[in-house]
């Protein structure tokens, strides 16, 4: 059942979410063969300032595109589950031959299946709109030099750069996986305001990542995190990093749990279709 | 055999603040192979009555049993119900949701659903949005009693198509669920339904006010259910 539910939750998101993203990656494969690619090469004078405006516009426009692209994700994800289970669908939805444990792990999978390909498809959508080979050469080299030295670092306590790799995508499927169990959270407590479901949802989901991130920095402050920045001398921006990182995936693991567990048990307690 | 729904001091309080109960100690039995009409004025707790059959509410106290068992995986498989609103999705194509009932339910006959939609001449390639609201109706019927299940629970089948499309739901009503299934009915529309029911059940306030045969209303009363039902939600 839980393959069947996670299918027809797939091809409810797929269309909407595949036109999305093929316009996205459209979009950069434009401006790389008109834009980009005639723009950034050796030749080019970024002092000349019709140029620099054009590169500045490019980057706000296409970074504008991306974040609209991360929301409507969202915004979809959310939808989705608002309509199949809290509105009329959820008539039908609600009283099939499934748990409302399986309800909620089939759509946390599809949620954080399509959320993780959004990130990695506007990640790759940025590389290929904007990494020419002369960016590539120049920017782009010091870029990796960087990400060396700050994420591969010897000090992480992972036993190698293919494990380090692991826990940043480790790192980036819980992040995903907390923004959808926010929302869902958000619409299963929000639906208990009768005649104001939508907007307690949309405030519940501002109430939710707020407390999240004063959890994170008390957590911070409390496990002495920010004392790097009182000894200035002693200040290692990569321990810094690495130690944000790891209490960071902490926490994310702990508020998925609790998230999961507030939303299933509004599920299976407090549901009341309209 | 258990009886098919078994209800034992069913009450729902929605809010600590409400006045009343929208279902109070409701005591019922109900057994199998019977039409029952489920009947009352807005308000009276019947659609209440339906979404705790169906595990779309937690009772406040009492119990609610379908063939024994408590609302879950295992009722929800052998019962079918037709919610008031339309529950499908508008942009699946009607074809999609006979594939979506049958992936689901293991009850659920394909050939007969295709052959009500052939009835009926509706297309399966059409998208739910496009179709009107009594067509949209009329597949969610089908889709319901295109399901071999114990307890069939239909909330207004009929209320929104017209009388010819009426008489052609309750025959399928009728031709479409075997001797052993229950079928519980909910509506206002009595005169429409009445020759059909065996049983019928008035609920006012959240209580069972009338269960009582319809043959019994008939033959002791001298009355039909329209006419009692008038009588006893008389304003």
């Amino acid at each position: 059942m839980l393959r069947k539910l996670i299918k027809y939750d797939l091809k409810a998101l797929n269309p909407i979410l595949i036109f999305v993203h093929a316009f996205l990656l459209l979009a950069a494969l434009c401006i790389r063969i008109f834009i980009s690619g005639r723009l950034f090469h050796e030749d080019s004078d970024f002092s000349d300032p019709y140029t620099a405006m054009a590169v500045g516009l490019l980057v706000v426009l296409f970074s504008l595109a991306v974040v609209l692209v991360l929301f409507s994700t969202e915004l979809l994800i959310a939808v989705r589950f608002y309509k199949n289970l809290f509105s009329g669908e959820g008539y039908l939805t609600l009283t099939l031959p499934v748990t409302p444990g399986q309800h909620l792990l089939s759509r946390t999978i599809s949620g954080t299946l399509w959320g993780t390909l959004d990130m990695f498809l506007c990640f790759f959508s940025v590389y290929l709109a904007f990494a020419t080979p002369y960016v590539r050469e120049t920017v782009g080299r010091e870029l990796l030099q960087a990400w060396k030295e700050l994420l591969l670092m010897s000090d992480s306590g992972l036993p190698s750069p293919a494990a380090a790799v692991c826990f940043y995508i480790l790192f980036c499927i819980t992040g995903v996986a907390t923004t959808v169990l926010t929302i869902y959270a958000s619409v299963a407590v929000g639906q208990v305001l009768f005649g104001h479901r939508i907007i307690g949802a949309i405030a519940l989901f501002f109430v939710i990542n707020t407390a999240f991130s004063i959890l994170s920095f008390i957590a911070l402050a409390l496990t002495g995190g920010l004392n790097m920045f009182f000894t200035p001398a002693t200040f290692n921006p990569a321990m810094h990093v690495k130690y944000s990182l790891v209490l960071t995936e902490w926490l994310s693991v702990a508020t998925i749990l609790v998230l999961y567990l507030l939303t299933y048990y509004m599920m299976k307690k407090k549901i009341n279709l309209d | 055999m258990n009886p098919i729904l078994e209800c034992r001091g069913l009450t729902k309080r929605y809010s600590r603040t409400s006045a009343a109960n929208a279902l109070d100690h409701l005591n019922l039995t109900l057994e199998r192979g019977q039409i029952v009409g489920l009947l009352g004025p807005n308000g009276s707790g019947k659609t209440t009555l339906i979404k705790l059959i169906n595990d779309l509410l937690v009772p406040t106290s009492g119990t609610v049993l379908i063939d024994g068992k408590q609302p879950g995986v295992e009722t929800k498989r052998c019962i079918s119900y037709l919610p008031e609103r339309n529950c499908l999705n508008p942009s699946m194509r009607v074809k999609d949701m006979v594939s979506y009932y049958g992936d689901f339910y293991d009850n659920f006959n394909r050939q007969r659903a295709g052959q009500m939609l052939d009835d009926l001449q509706i297309d399966e390639h059409s998208r739910l949005k496009t179709l009107s609201k009594g067509t949209t109706e009329k597949v969610q019927l089908i889709l319901v009693m295109s399901r071999d299940a114990d307890l069939y629970v239909l909330d207004e089948p009929i209320g929104g198509v017209d009388p010819a499309a009426r008489d052609y739901i309750l025959q399928t009503i009728l031709t479409n669920y075997n001797e052993n299934a229950t079928i519980l009915l909910s509506t206002h529309l009595i005169q429409d339904i009445e020759n059909i029911l065996d049983r019928v059940l008035f609920m006012r306030t959240g209580r069972l006010v009338l269960n009582s045969s319809v043959d019994e209303i008939r033959m002791e009363k001298k009355k039909s259910v329209d006419m009692m039902f008038r009588e006893v939600f008389k304003c």
